[in-house]
């Protein structure tokens, strides 16, 4: 019955939409028209809820209220002011922008010009940073082709000091080779050698090492005008000394098996000591 | 609904604020009354209203709709301010897109009030309303869509986003329901 009922009731709603009256239902469906009286009955009641209505004078100032809300934001930002407001925000961006630039440019500029300087210029300490930075940036596995690039910077730096600094720095260049000892051992240690490529290694670096020596005798006599004789004592003394230390060597290998030319390094610098005794 | 029709077109193609006060006129009072059953409060279903015009000022000339559309398209934006409403009045906690949820909100609020619905409506409307407020919250927003704001079934389930025959239904059982609450607050 209730689901009959149902039916009848949602059927006489539709036709009621339509524009028929609630009479003309209650006449089709006369089987249950005491139900439906009640059932429209309790809609008649909701329909009395209509009378609830906003206060003409609510009506009236809402509508005052819409317009003035959009009038008002659009007084807010006219359109000059907008080109201004973008402007007021443009103008610094671009001028920070630029500013980037400039400095971002002349850094790239000034690492680029420093790669070629040597100790002793103002740029040397600009390319040792850069290659400091690169180094912090570097993965682990391109690390050992790095120091590779920085051990022959080292020797390079050490060989144009030789060729063509006049007064010779022994501190510099003795701290130059002794840095390109310490990137051998890196590049040894991560790997990065064959075994051609570190024979190739070390006769650069032995080849830097015996310019280095040659040049350290040439400025001593240049200086001192020692004797010939002297000379040949000083080379004689080297050479003993020299022997003296590859009978030590077998020991110390096991501590530095990876600086093939520390050896004429101790060498240069007892040679270094000879030459000022000498002097003194 | 033809001559709301030919407003809403109007308004579009000219933007002249006479067929706007047309439609406004036509639809406020029953906005202010979708407001006011939901939260029995005149000053809040006000301003609530008021700030429903002032989106579909804003919004109206951009969108292209009909009568059923419009409606549709109103009563969804009233249910999310209604929604933001309660988030401002900090039941944003105990808020919850769910229906349920959202009927425990704003369930009782007609009884709550019942010395301002007598006020307001008097006492023969306020057994009705005691009725009303005893159906769930879906079945009130049904009955008071269907029979108060006299929409067809079609755009209800649009609105409340239900299928048409689950409306059908809802009518069906709210209508039984009140009308044996208001037979037993006769006898």
């Amino acid at each position: 019955m209730s689901k009959k009922l149902e039916k009848i009731f949602n059927k006489c709603i539709s036709l009621i939409d339509k524009g028929y009256s609630i009479k003309y239902c209650l006449e089709k469906y006369s089987d249950c028209r005491k139900e439906l009286e009640e059932y429209f009955a309790a809609v008649k009641e909701l329909g009395k809820l209509k009378e609830v209505k906003p206060d003409s004078k609510y009506i009236t100032n809402s509508l005052n209220k819409i317009y003035s809300s959009t009038e008002t934001k659009e007084i807010k930002v006219p359109k000059t002011d907008r080109i201004r407001v973008g402007a007021a925000i443009l103008k610094p961006a671009l001028i920070f922008l630029a500013v980037f630039v400039f400095v971002g440019f002349s850094f790239a500029g000034t690492a680029y010009a420093s790669q070629d300087s040597v100790p002793g210029e103002i740029l040397y300490p600009v390319k040792r940073s850069t290659e400091d930075v690169r180094l912090l940036l570097y993965p682990e596995s391109m690390k050992g082709s790095l120091h590779y690039k920085f051990l022959n910077n080292r020797v390079l730096e050490a060989g144009i000091l030789l060729e063509i600094g006049e007064s010779l720095d022994i501190e510099i260049i003795e701290k130059l080779l002794e840095e390109a000892d310490s990137e051998f051992r890196k590049c040894k240690r991560y790997g990065y050698f064959n075994s051609s490529s570190e024979e190739d290694a070390v006769k650069m670096m032995e080849k830097v090492r015996q310019k280095y020596q040659n040049r350290y005798r040439e400025k001593h006599k240049e200086k001192d005008g020692v004797e010939e004789g002297e000379t040949k004592n000083d080379s004689e003394c080297f050479r003993e000394e020299n022997t003296g230390q590859n009978n030590e060597q077998g020991s110390m290998e096991e501590n530095e098996e990876s600086s093939p030319g520390k050896q004429s390094n101790t060498e240069g610098k007892h040679k270094q000591q000879k030459g000022k005794e000498s002097r003194n | 609904m033809e001559n709301i029709n030919s407003y809403l077109k109007r308004y579009k193609n000219s933007g002249d604020k006479v067929w706007f006060e047309k439609i406004y006129h036509h639809y406020m009072p029953k906005i202010y009354r979708f407001y006011y059953f939901k939260l029995m409060d005149k000053q809040t279903a006000e301003d609530l209203t008021s700030e429903l015009f002032i989106r579909v000022y804003k919004g109206l000339r951009k969108t292209n709709l009909n009568s059923k559309t419009f409606n549709i398209w109103t009563y969804r934006i009233a249910n999310n301010l209604l929604i933001d409403h309660f988030r401002k009045m900090g039941k944003v906690d105990e808020y919850n897109a769910a229906s349920e949820k959202f009927d425990d909100l704003t369930k009782g609020s007609f009884s709550t009030n019942s010395s301002f619905i007598r006020g307001e409506l008097g006492f023969e409307n306020h057994k009705l309303v005691t009725a009303i407020d005893r159906l769930s919250k879906l079945q009130r927003d049904v009955i008071l869509l269907k029979f108060v704001e006299e929409m067809d079934y079609d755009t209800i389930a649009r609105v409340l986003k239900k299928r048409k025959a689950t409306v059908r239904g809802i009518v069906f059982r709210a209508i039984t329901k009140l009308k044996t609450e208001i037979k037993e607050e006769h006898e």
